[in-house]
């Protein structure tokens, strides 16, 4: 049995501390935004042990056997037939088993299992109907010809005449003014013809009988199967499947905790080198725990194992091999200022996996900060001390998400000053919008056409407006800004940049609607709110109804 | 620049430069009616538009609009279709049916003098409920140990 050690004190020699001390200052150098960069002079060290890591390979042969009745082409003479069922089969016997790790997939034919046999397809005949006439013996052929449509007679549209009302435009001599009035014209339009969809063109299909080429007009081919022969051999076909199964564990020192025993893993499985240390052969299904498991190392990693191997139907599991291999690790535990850390040196190469450092305490420390920030609505500071977390290696998912969450917070107060822009914006132009509808009458006849038809007077075409950029201004979010304008310390100088965006937005939305009064857009959106508040009460007052009658 | 981005350009484009027109006509006509007299100046309907938000053309148009009000009550009264008193929101009902009724004798500036300070009112109660709602989100604790603070966008 080989000799497993679980961390064994050790002392460094002056090289060893030297080589250890060095690596750690290299180590603090490479980390962006710390600055003890000599950490590595500083540190003391406390305790040395030699632990090994252990890995523990446990690989399994199976070798899988799969029966098949199955026929073949009739062109030798077959040797007498001894075996009639399948239960006259031993599969287990045919072939051998590996004593070796194998994969392979191959088909064998079952000895004294072949005798000549009718076609199954054909049933001896040698022929088969034809799929493509389906035993008719005649097939129909499809001829397409185009010809002109009848319905618009090759032209693709039909023509009608229509009056349609124009708006003309005249100088009003008695008032002086240049005005409009409404006339009536005769136009000659063009409908597109539905029948040819504007080609002008139609496809006349129309179909051939024919002689089937396939059978020549026999209804019946040659069997594909036996190919025309009428007999064939039918025999049993053995598929041999042979493959190996893997599972691997690790056997960490017992100071270092099973939340970074994970992240070890990791580390682990790149380019280490492992020396093998023992080789465990166990044959057939046996995989007995009892003999194993009080040995050291191999018995911890048995019991993370099920006690029988799971297989399917038709496999034998020929044999397991336990291989434990042995990487080359030393635990240092140091101090720093009064406080104690871990850390591995893995390999010959002494790779250092830092299980706690300064640099994890302060990361630690920060994160104190930023709850401490965040408790105190100071959502600013918080992401300003964030963002010097995320530089150290050590932050991770939670740091990201903590980040995305102090910026959706930070957005707020420059989405309140967008806001608050729109709101005094709207409040303060309100009566030029309202002068401008009602006393410079700019709209377009169209748009006088429509609010005459609608009913909708200038006053609500304002309040709408109104309406309108406030729906805009409650839309606004945090993916609408830009990112200069939230990732500010300050709140108050978010509050203002945003205040600055919601001024530019009312202007630009503000210019949108008075474009669109006056092009006769709004008018038709007034119409549009007007029948959804009225669908709206109608369905409030038929609930209330129903209440009353139900409670009332 | 996408196809959608670029068709939002020139419809936009069109709808301003319509409006541009439009409103140059507008214009034009304006100045022809104000030099036959027959209208008054911009700026004068302006300045008056904005003094709507004062407190004392507020009133004056409350006692222009309150003798239709109260005519509109009277004849409600007689009709025998209410019992209530001209007070409170019955009475504010009976001002704006006499907004409607009585347009061409109050006159539009004081129908605009009454409905402005309205829409000030209806954008500060629209302003405060963002205001609070914003208020109530950013009061919910935010730390690294509580997973149940993540802002509901």
């Amino acid at each position: 049995m080989a000799q497993y050690i679980n961390a064994q004190k050790i002392n460094f020699s002056k090289a060893e501390e030297s080589r250890f001390r060095k690596l750690f200052n290299q180590w603090a150098a490479s980390i962006e935004g710390y600055e003890s960069k000599n950490l590595g002079d500083v540190l003391k060290i406390i305790e040395v042990y030699d632990s090994p890591i252990y890995r523990g390979l446990i690989r399994s042969q199976y070798d899988n056997r799969e029966l098949e009745n199955t026929y073949k082409r009739a062109n030798k003479e077959c040797p007498p037939r001894t075996i009639t069922s399948e239960s006259q089969i031993n599969r287990w016997k045919l072939l051998s088993y590996p004593t070796e790790f194998t994969v392979l997939k191959k088909s064998y034919y079952v000895p004294g299992t072949e005798y000549i046999t009718n076609c199954p397809e054909c049933a001896g005949s040698g022929s088969v109907r034809c799929n493509r006439c389906g035993g008719n013996g005649r097939t129909s052929r499809k001829i397409v010809k185009t010809v002109p449509c009848k319905d618009c007679g090759g032209r693709g549209y039909n023509e009608k005449i229509v009056t349609k009302r124009e708006t003309e435009y005249y100088y009003d001599y008695v008032r002086k003014i240049r005005t409009f009035r409404e006339v009536e014209k005769p136009y000659t339009e063009r409908d597109y013809c539905v029948y040819c969809h504007g080609s002008g063109q139609r496809e006349d299909i129309s179909y051939k009988e024919e002689s089937c080429s396939d059978c020549n007009a026999k209804g019946y081919v040659t069997c594909g199967k036996c190919n025309g022969e009428k007999k064939m051999i039918n025999y049993w076909r053995i598929t041999h499947n042979q493959y190996v199964k893997r599972h691997t564990d690790y056997v960490f020192p017992s100071m270092i905790a099973q939340e970074d025993a994970l992240k070890m893993r990791e580390l682990l499985n790149g380019t280490i080198t492992w020396q093998v240390v023992e080789n465990i052969r166990i044959n057939n299904e046996d995989f007995n725990h009892a003999e194993l498991s009080s040995r050291p190392i191999v018995g911890s990693m048995l019991a993370k194992f099920p006690n029988t191997v799971e297989h399917t139907r038709h496999t034998a599991i020929c044999f397991h091999n336990i291989e434990v291999s042995e990487c080359e690790a030393k635990t240092v535990i140091y101090q720093v200022d009064k406080s104690q850390f871990v850390c591995m040196l893995i390999g010959s190469e002494w790779r250092l996996f830092t299980v706690d450092s300064p640099i994890s305490q302060r990361v630690n420390d920060l994160k104190e900060q930023v709850n401490d920030l965040c408790k105190r609505h100071k959502y600013g500071k918080a992401w300003e001390l964030l963002q010097k977390v995320n530089k150290y290696p050590q932050a991770g998912s939670a740091e990201a998400e903590m980040m995305e969450q102090l910026e959706e917070r930070m957005a707020m107060a420059t989405r309140f000053g967008v806001n608050l822009a729109m709101m005094i914006c709207a409040t303060l132009v309100a009566p030029f919008i309202y002068t401008l509808f009602t006393q410079l009458d700019a709209f377009a006849p169209w748009s006088h056409f429509l609010m005459d038809k609608l009913d909708i007077t200038p006053g609500a075409m304002t309040l709408f407006s109104f309406v309108i950029i406030a729906l805009v201004a409650m839309k606004y979010k945090k993916v609408e800004l830009n990112e200069s304008s939230y990732k500010i310390v300050s709140p108050l100088k978010r509050v203002f940049k945003g205040f600055v965006i919601g001024i530019k937005e009312s202007l630009f939305y503000l210019t949108v609607v008075i474009a669109a009064a006056i092009v006769g857009v709004l008018p038709i959106v007034c119409l549009v709110i007007k029948w959804a508040l009225t669908i709206v009460f109608m369905i409030v007052a038929i609930v209330s109804m129903l209440f009353k009658g139900i409670f009332g | 620049m996408s196809f959608k981005k670029l068709l939002c350009c020139i419809i936009g484009i069109v709808l301003l430069l319509g409006a541009l027109y439009l409103s140059y006509h507008a214009y034009q006509n304006k100045q022809e009616q104000i030099k036959a007299g027959h209208a008054i100046g911009f700026k004068q309907t302006l300045s008056s538009a904005y003094s709507a938000y004062s407190f004392s053309s507020m009133k004056l148009a409350v006692e222009k609009a309150r003798p239709y009000a109260e005519k509109l009550y009277q004849k409600e009264k007689t009709e025998g279709k209410t019992k209530k008193e001209f007070k409170g929101f019955t009475a504010l009902g009976y001002y704006i049916d006499a907004l409607d009724e009585y347009e061409d004798q109050i006159g539009e500036q004081y129908k605009l003098a009454i409905y402005l300070p309205v829409l000030l009112v209806v954008l500060i109660i629209v302003a405060l409920i963002i205001s609070i709602r914003f208020g109530l989100s950013a009061m919910r604790p935010l730390s690294f140990e509580n997973k149940a603070t993540v802002f509901n966008k």
